[in-house]
């Protein structure tokens, strides 16, 4: 029987067949075991029960609006305030209790509630991160953003302050800040008080006209140090 | 002979059928409006003593927060976690707005790299902020809700694979027109394999 089917050469057909069935089956396995690694897996999505919400009073800064509170006003014109016009090459602060006008810093080594004009409520269920942007002015001169908090020939710089917090304040770029401002403003109506501070441009104005820039304050839910798997 | 090799063409068109292309997999997510947590029944007891117990465990009534809040404009959820992502998968999942006002308004949700990441994690890279898809704007009702969805659409990149990124879901109010304004977001986090 056996030497019926060697000569009829079945065996070694059907052992080609096998070796074929074996080597798909090999293919099979080999397809299989490169695909899965990137085609199927269950989407796993957690949402955390969380509102966020703020709310910034006032919503403006009339830059240089107060008028000089000093008894005897300083003839610079440099200095002189209260006019609601800015100067080039000047500092101002949304300092409600200045003596002249906007363009004086803290009257100690850091930032006092009165100093700040304004005041961040979050009224999130959680505690909140806060940042703070100050992007390029549009109108008038359009002074752009430098970055650095340095003013240059038709940059300006800036900063937000907080109560609290350093003189230096810190630096507000055109598009997202570098550092939070605050953070973990406590939830359920936690407060924090904090002013901002502008650098005018250095070089002279060549176009008059009112400036206006949309200081952003953006809130998220503060962070954890636990990582998710 | 013959046969062999069929079956074993067969064997092959099978296989490269079923491991094709990789599966686009929608989570399809109720919406952010039951309790995170609920209450327990239990039932103990053999067929003659039957005891039931019910184990109430913090118990989030939603309208209750939601109603503490109505003054104010807010969005939720503040975080939303996502694992298991894959090259040509995507999901969804919702934000919802509050407008607090009395006149309808208008919102914009835009997808915006963070200022800063959770620890372990790093910033969507800006080439994949694509995979962020979300209507730009949303009109809604005085003194309601409006959700927006937003679908995660993870590009075929493996660069990308076994990553974890945070991306911000970004929402203003339209209607701003102060020097100063407010942006809410929401933080979402991503993994990849």
């Amino acid at each position: 029987m056996r030497k019926m089917l060697k000569r009829s050469g079945l065996i070694s057909k059907i052992g080609m067949g096998f070796l074929a069935a074996l080597t798909a089956l090999i293919g099979v396995v080999g397809i299989t075991s490169g695909a899965q690694a990137a085609t199927s897996d269950t989407i796993e999505v957690t949402a955390t029960p969380a509102w966020v919400a703020i709310s910034v009073t006032p919503d403006s800064w009339l830059v240089n609006s107060l008028p000089d509170q000093d008894a005897t006003p300083d003839p610079s014109p440099a200095l002189r305030t209260g006019d609601s016009l800015i100067r080039r090459n000047a500092t101002y602060y949304s300092n409600p209790t200045l003596v002249k006008g906007n363009v004086t810093g803290p009257a100690g080594a850091t930032w006092a509630d009165s100093e700040c004009l304004f005041t961040l409520t979050n009224n999130s269920t959680v505690t909140a991160d806060i940042y703070v942007s100050f992007p390029n002015f549009t109108g008038g001169q359009t002074m752009t953003n430098g970055g650095t908090g340095t003013p240059g020939a038709n940059t300006f710089g800036a900063y937000t302050y907080v109560s609290g917090g350093s003189a230096a304040g810190i630096l507000a770029v055109a598009d997202n800040s570098t550092d939070k401002v605050k953070a973990d403003v406590a939830a359920d109506n936690g407060t924090f008080k904090f002013g901002l501070k502008l650098l005018t441009q250095t070089a002279k104005w060549t176009v008059q006209g009112t400036m206006t820039s949309t200081v952003l304050v953006s809130a998220f839910e503060a962070g954890e140090t636990a990582t998710y798997d | 002979m013959k046969y062999s090799v069929i079956l074993a063409l067969v064997i092959l068109v099978l296989a490269v059928t079923s491991c094709g292309a990789p599966a686009n997999t929608t989570g399809k997510l109720p919406p952010i409006a039951t309790p995170i947590d609920v209450v327990v029944n239990t039932t103990v007891g053999d067929n003659s003593t039957l005891t039931t117990t019910t184990k109430e465990i913090n118990v989030v009534d939603l309208s209750v927060v939601e109603k503490g809040l109505s003054e104010v404009a807010w969005i939720t959820p503040g975080k939303v976690y996502i694992g298991n992502l894959y090259p040509g998968s995507e999901t969804e999942w919702s934000v919802r707005i509050h407008n607090e006002k009395t006149i309808p308004t208008e919102f914009l949700v835009y997808a915006k790299t963070p200022d800063s990441v959770m620890e372990g994690y790093e910033k969507l890279p800006e080439e994949f902020m694509k995979w962020i898809v979300v209507d730009r704007k949303l009109s809604v009702a005085p003194r309601s809700v409006g959700d927006v969805n937003v679908i995660i659409r993870m590009g075929p990149e493996s660069v990308a694979a076994g990553k974890k990124y945070e991306v911000w879901i970004a929402v203003m109010d339209n209607s701003q027109n102060s020097m100063v304004r407010t942006e809410l977001c929401s933080r979402w986090f991503i993994s990849t394999k």
